[in-house]
């Protein structure tokens, strides 16, 4: 774990401090911050809910937009369960809340580390993001208003350097473009940011459809199954 | 806190704990099908770049470059959220403070 739990604690710490400050920055009552850290617990989720605060979304488009940023999750827990079924339920009550993209990428790159090791990376992590979030607040008391701005830009960077790594292939980058634009074109109508699940969906769903046509085998040229 | 801010906090805690949990309990019945595991792959980079546009600034587009391309460059380097939120919220500074935005 040695070369992993720097890596997760360093990367968690700024992040939580930016969340925490921009919270404070943007008027969240400060209980609210602390209670998104401590039980939802996603830099992604949270970070998204904080931009749609900024701009008076309603509840309903919060969780919506939310669900939709971790939906992902759904596919971590099948993937260790593949890896270990011999973990106790036990085991996955104690991890699952605390899974995030960086711990399940941990538990996958090291299939050999026991449950326990899994978990106390999870909760090193899940306790740097706790500490960052109160620092932040602190912080954030102490940021001149006129600064407010150029915090903000956290958000949109944090984002950014989530999709990058993840530009792998054509089909990829297509969605991706494809929900930046009608992302765009949702903001420039001045449309509610309810409507913000249209851009991420077709997105998902141009990216998908041109990948699973790339998976096809050209006609003539696929093995026969029987 | 409002009472939306604890409806807020007790729908998201939930969502996060059937989306983290629910799934690896239930894969244990039955695993998912791989064409609903590929459908999910393909969300996260469309979210995200969607959220990149709807959290941008209307104004002030020198900073606004300044700190993402220093985001990019950064998280693209270390692979670290926070390094490279550091890194974006530094250039942002920066160029607040050449071009008095």
């Amino acid at each position: 774990m040695g070369d992993v739990l720097p890596a997760v604690v360093g990367g968690y710490f700024p992040a939580a401090v930016a969340f925490g400050a921009l919270a404070r920055l943007l008027h969240l009552p400060w209980i609210l911050a602390v209670l998104l850290s401590a039980v939802v617990y996603s830099g992604a989720l949270q970070s998204a809910v904080l931009g749609l605060w900024a701009v008076g979304a309603d509840v309903p488009t919060m969780v919506g937009v939310g669900v939709l940023v971790n939906l992902r999750h759904v596919f971590y827990g099948p993937h260790l369960e593949r890896l270990h079924p011999e973990w106790s339920d036990r085991a996955r009550w104690a991890i699952a809340p605390l899974l995030t993209d960086e711990v399940y990428a941990a538990a996958v790159a090291h299939p050999e580390w026991p449950a326990r090791r899994l978990f106390a990376l999870a909760a090193a992590a899940w306790a740097t993001w706790q500490a960052g979030t109160w620092v932040g607040l602190g912080l954030g008391a102490l940021v001149p208003a006129g600064w407010t701005a150029v915090l903000a830009l956290a958000l949109p960077a944090l984002f950014l350097t989530l999709v990058l790594p993840r530009l792998r292939d054509g089909a990829t980058a297509a969605g991706v473009a494809a929900a930046a634009l009608l992302a765009a074109v949702v903001r420039w109508r001045g449309a509610p940011p309810s409507l913000l699940v249209v851009p991420i969906l077709a997105g998902t769903s141009l990216s998908f459809w041109l990948a699973e046509r790339r998976r096809r085998p050209a006609p003539g040229l696929g093995e026969g199954r029987g | 806190m409002t009472a939306s801010a604890w409806v807020l906090v007790a729908a998201l805690m939930l969502a996060s704990a059937l989306e983290r949990l629910g799934p690896w309990l239930w894969a244990r019945r039955r695993p998912p099908s791989e064409r609903a595991a590929r459908w999910l792959e393909h969300l996260a980079p469309a979210a995200f770049a969607a959220l990149v546009v709807a959290d941008l600034p209307r104004s002030g587009s020198p900073a606004v470059v300044a700190a993402l391309a220093a985001a990019a460059v950064v998280g693209w380097t270390t692979r670290h959220l926070g390094w490279a939120v550091v890194a974006a919220v530094a250039a942002a500074a920066l160029g607040r403070s050449l071009a008095g935005w």
